[in-house]
């Protein structure tokens, strides 16, 4: 039971913490826009090729 | 009457071609099409505005766009092919406009945001975000896509506003500048306050309880030291939640004691004030003495319920504009100006705000009439349809006034400036809105009412309990107090009524429905009269072709159609484009023309022998044809078809009900509430419609001041007014009904007058609202209930000290859970 005087004063830095991290994240707009990052996510970098269905309808046998 | 060749805009999506445009998807007839070599593959286009789009996405790499894309890209402007920046942008770069539009943020450095329009889906914010960091001297670049806003940071030097406007259109989308708003910034902070409070009375909560689950779980070996360490530890994460959680509940709560003597009402947030400052002290003292409990977990858990509710009715409220906002975006920034008209017909974009009484501007085809004036030259044809809910265009002869906000849609004209900016009609109608909006009483909900005696009775119970222990047996009294006040849960009954409008709010808004301010669920269910606008609200205000009546035999009404769709390809005309799409709903095969139409200003078109359009342009009025020429009530207009030997083909046009309105209707019957149609279209139509629908009481051109002398006769009779509309004349409508839904988010002037919004195009989302409304309704009844009772049981018992200080404070927390599970239950709609 010694152990909650350590671990007590721990989980009140912690929240602490965790209340600045929440904080930060506010001020830096992280929850302004909740949908776009999600999706950036997906477009960012990686290329992969158009499907082939849809080369057959815009592309002329050339 | 109608058909000129008009904008380069073409719905010419019925040419039955197996080739479809690489960009935007529309058919490509066999003949005229253009193709580019993109990455070792050939695309066709079906015009250069396309192809250029195509090309300047390859040329930066991001051709995944187009993998990516989940809806195809609108046909752009012709305009695009030639690659250079058009007068309409550059005006954007006049000192007044730039300065209006941006801010300076560092040495150099500009801020803008800009609106994004023609966003369809995450990719094409993706594309707008990589295209606009590719340009030189663009720093920065933030899109939200929830709003659909662009924030870019610029250096003058290298790059420039219309630069920055033109780019978003080099790759098929537009935008226009936005006007940083004082209002918007403080909204914004306001909600980042409130979720960072939110936040912390979460976390505190969260904490808190943890370290009161030994008292829960009663597990007996915990000694005096470690409850007293685990007591100090709560009450560190407490003081915050009580600080800075819930520091505005004290401030509000102490001004509106100060102003009891003028108001005579205490809000809602006294009791809650006094509820959580007693229990505070309460568990202090409690904590310094070391015996009772420390209602620490209680406070925590309230404060968090309590801002949670608050952040969903404040994002929601946040949703609303003010007229004036409203009004700048409804019209246009820039205009052309003739500089020195009649002498020369040099035109030059300039801002609406330098323009002046008397000045000459032109306005094209398609686009919006930026200030009140005269026409001067060339008769055209105006939709006023968001002005004064009239559907069908109005044809303007030299010498009419125009209206700002109108839109022109048949030919380029000229027009005098008579009045700008305050002085036009549209603004009136905003300052009508405003002022209606102002005059609106605030109302007091039924919890309010409640809680200002509840907690008058509650003070004096506590005070007159522990006043007789205090007779009999003085140490009791103390502990008395505290549990009366405690026990008995203001809570419960604060919490009633915002976690079940929330509830609520949150199952409409994913019908469709979005509530603006808070009290519509609340007084729906008073509503006696419905007051609907027809043109847009129950008809979709867009011509739907009804019938096709053929006058020869050598003709099929098919062959007429398809003869008029091909005559039509290309046009913007509302007529013209609902002949193309029943000609693409039937899918029929193009008509060879003898030669390709053209218009004549104003009238209809020509292509060799035939000729379409009204009856002056097909040369009907020598026929006498009575049946044809009969007016059908209710129509929206007509058509005629004819060649060298006469009328082949009439098309009748309707309106087309919007869907939802029967139900609607059945709806508002069954709750007995009388349903009126006020619209400022003609008679004849008014009466077909109302007849149409089944709806008896109706008025036909009615103002939109008259439509609010109309909402205020009733409501002068003691009628609760629900209005729906959807056009600028519906504003004052809206906002001085009892309840307000605006139809369609599409003009900001009217979501800023009205109460929700009804984003679905269907009517039957409110069929829903309303049955919403009378559940929520009965479950703010059954809470309040529930807290009256449990207070009934909890007071007698705790004033006759029966009940310790830590039970009270778990009934509290209980009844408070109580209250916020039954709420829940209206998240299923």
């Amino acid at each position: 039971m010694e152990s909650l005087y350590l671990l007590i004063p721990f989980s009140l830095l912690l929240v602490a913490l965790l209340a600045y991290l929440f904080h930060w994240s506010i001020k830096s707009g992280q929850f302004e826009d909740l949908d776009g990052p999600t999706q950036a996510l997906l477009m960012d970098e990686d290329l992969p090729k158009p499907p082939v269905d849809q080369q057959d309808q815009h592309t002329l046998p050339s | 009457m109608k058909n000129v060749k008009a904008g380069a805009e073409s719905a010419s999506d019925h040419i039955s071609a197996a080739l479809n445009c690489y960009h935007c998807g529309s058919n490509i007839a066999e003949d005229s099409y253009c193709s580019a070599e993109l990455g070792g593959l050939k695309h066709v286009f079906c015009c250069l505005g396309c192809m250029a789009i195509a090309q300047t996405i390859h040329g930066e790499g991001l051709d995944v766009f187009y993998s990516r894309r989940i809806q195809l890209g609108v046909k752009p402007d012709q305009a695009l092919g030639s690659n250079t920046i058009l007068n309409r942008l550059l005006a954007y770069d006049d000192p007044v406009l730039l300065a209006r539009f941006t801010r300076p943020i560092a040495d150099g450095l500009l801020e803008t945001t800009l609106r994004l329009e023609k966003i369809r889906c995450a990719a094409c914010v993706w594309l707008c975000d990589q295209h606009l960091k590719r340009i030189p001297g663009v720093s920065d670049v933030q899109i939200n896509y929830v709003t659909q806003k662009a924030k870019i940071q610029f250096r003058l030097e290298q790059c420039n506003l219309s630069h920055l406007l033109f780019e978003i259109e080099r790759i098929g989308y537009s935008a226009w500048p936005f006007e940083p708003s004082q209002a918007a910034d403080l909204g914004r902070r306001e909600r980042r306050h409130l979720l960072t409070r939110l936040g912390v009375a979460l976390l505190g909560m969260m904490q808190v309880m943890m370290y009161a689950w030994p008292t829960y779980t009663g597990t007996g070996d915990l000694s005096q030291e470690y409850g007293a360490l685990l007591g100090w530890a709560s009450w560190f994460l407490t003081v915050p939640v009580i600080l800075y959680s819930a520091g505005p509940i004290f401030i509000a709560a102490w001004r509106s004691v100060r102003h009891f003597p003028q108001t005579h009402i205490l809000g809602m947030d006294v009791p809650i004030a006094i509820a959580l400052g007693l229990a505070f002290f309460a568990g202090t003292l409690n904590l310094l003495t070391g015996n009772g409990a420390s209602y620490f977990d209680s406070i925590t858990m309230f404060v968090a319920f309590i801002l949670g509710a608050r952040y969903v009715e404040l994002l929601a409220r946040q949703d609303a504009q003010s007229g004036a906002e409203a009004l700048a975006k409804q019209l246009p920034a820039i205009c052309e100006k003739y500089l020195t008209y009649p002498d020369s017909l040099e035109l030059k974009e300039v801002p609406v705000v330098n323009c002046n009484q008397g000045d000459f501007i032109r306005v094209s085809p398609g686009e919006i009439i930026p200030a009140d004036g005269i026409l001067i030259a060339n008769e055209t044809e105006i939709d006023e349809s968001l002005l004064t809910g009239e559907a069908r265009a109005i044809g303007k002869k030299i010498g009419d006034p125009l209206y700002a906000g109108s839109h022109n849609i048949l030919n380029p004209c000229i027009m005098r400036i008579e009045a700008v900016g305050q002085a036009t009609r549209i603004a009136g109608i905003a300052a009508l809105l405003d002022q209606a909006l102002l005059a609106k009483s605030h109302l007091v909900s039924l919890a309010e009412r409640w809680a200002s005696h509840f907690i008058l009775f509650l003070l004096a119970t506590a005070l007159i309990a522990s006043g007789l222990w205090f007779l009999f047996d003085p140490s009791k009294s103390w502990s008395v107090l505290v549990a009366v006040l405690v026990a008995s849960c203001p809570c419960a009954l604060s919490l009633a009524v915002p976690t079940a409008m929330a509830a609520a709010q949150g199952a409409v808004t994913k019908l469709g429905i979005l509530i603006v301010r808070g009290h519509v669920i609340e007084s729906l269910v008073e509503v006696s009269d419905l007051v609907v606008d027809k043109t847009g609200t129950l008809t979709l205000g867009q011509p739907e072709l009804k019938s096709i009546r053929v006058g020869r035999t050598d003709f099929t009404a098919q062959r007429a159609l398809s003869l008029a769709a091909a005559m039509e390809a290309g046009q913007t005309h509302p007529l013209a484009l609902s002949i193309l799409r029943a000609a693409a709903v039937e899918n029929l095969p193009v008509d060879n023309l003898p030669s390709p139409s053209y218009g004549t200003l104003g009238r209809g078109l020509d292509a060799g022998e035939y000729r379409l359009g009204s009856a002056l342009h097909v040369g009907l009025n020598q026929l006498i044809d009575t049946d044809l020429f009969e007016r059908q009530a209710g129509e929206h207009g007509k058509v005629y078809l004819a060649d060298g030997q006469g009328l082949i083909a009439t098309f009748l046009f309707l309106d087309t009900p919007r869907p939802g309105v029967q139900e609607l209707l059945a709806a508002a019957q069954q709750r007995k509430i009388a349903v009126h149609l006020v619209s400022g279209d003609d008679v004849q139509t008014v009466a077909w419609w109302a007849n149409y629908f089944g709806i008896t009481h109706f008025s036909s051109e009615v103002s939109p001041e008259g439509k609010y002398a109309y909402v205020a006769k009733l409501q002068e009779q003691g009628k609760t007014v629900w209005a729906i509309g959807d056009g600028v004349n519906d504003a004052p409508l809206l906002a001085r009904a009892n309840v307000s839904v605006a139809v369609g988010a599409g003009a900001p002037l009217i979501t800023a007058g009205a109460d929700a919004i009804l984003t679905a195009n269907s009517l039957e989302p409110l069929v829903y609202l309303l049955r919403s409304a009378i559940k929520t309704r009965l479950i703010i009844k059954e809470n309040i209930a529930w807290a009256l009772l449990y207070n009934m049981v909890a007071i007698p018992v705790a004033m006759l000290g029966l009940v310790n200080p830590w039970v009270a404070g778990i009934g509290m927390s209980l009844s408070s859970l109580f209250v916020t599970l039954n709420a829940w239950r209206l998240r299923k709609a």
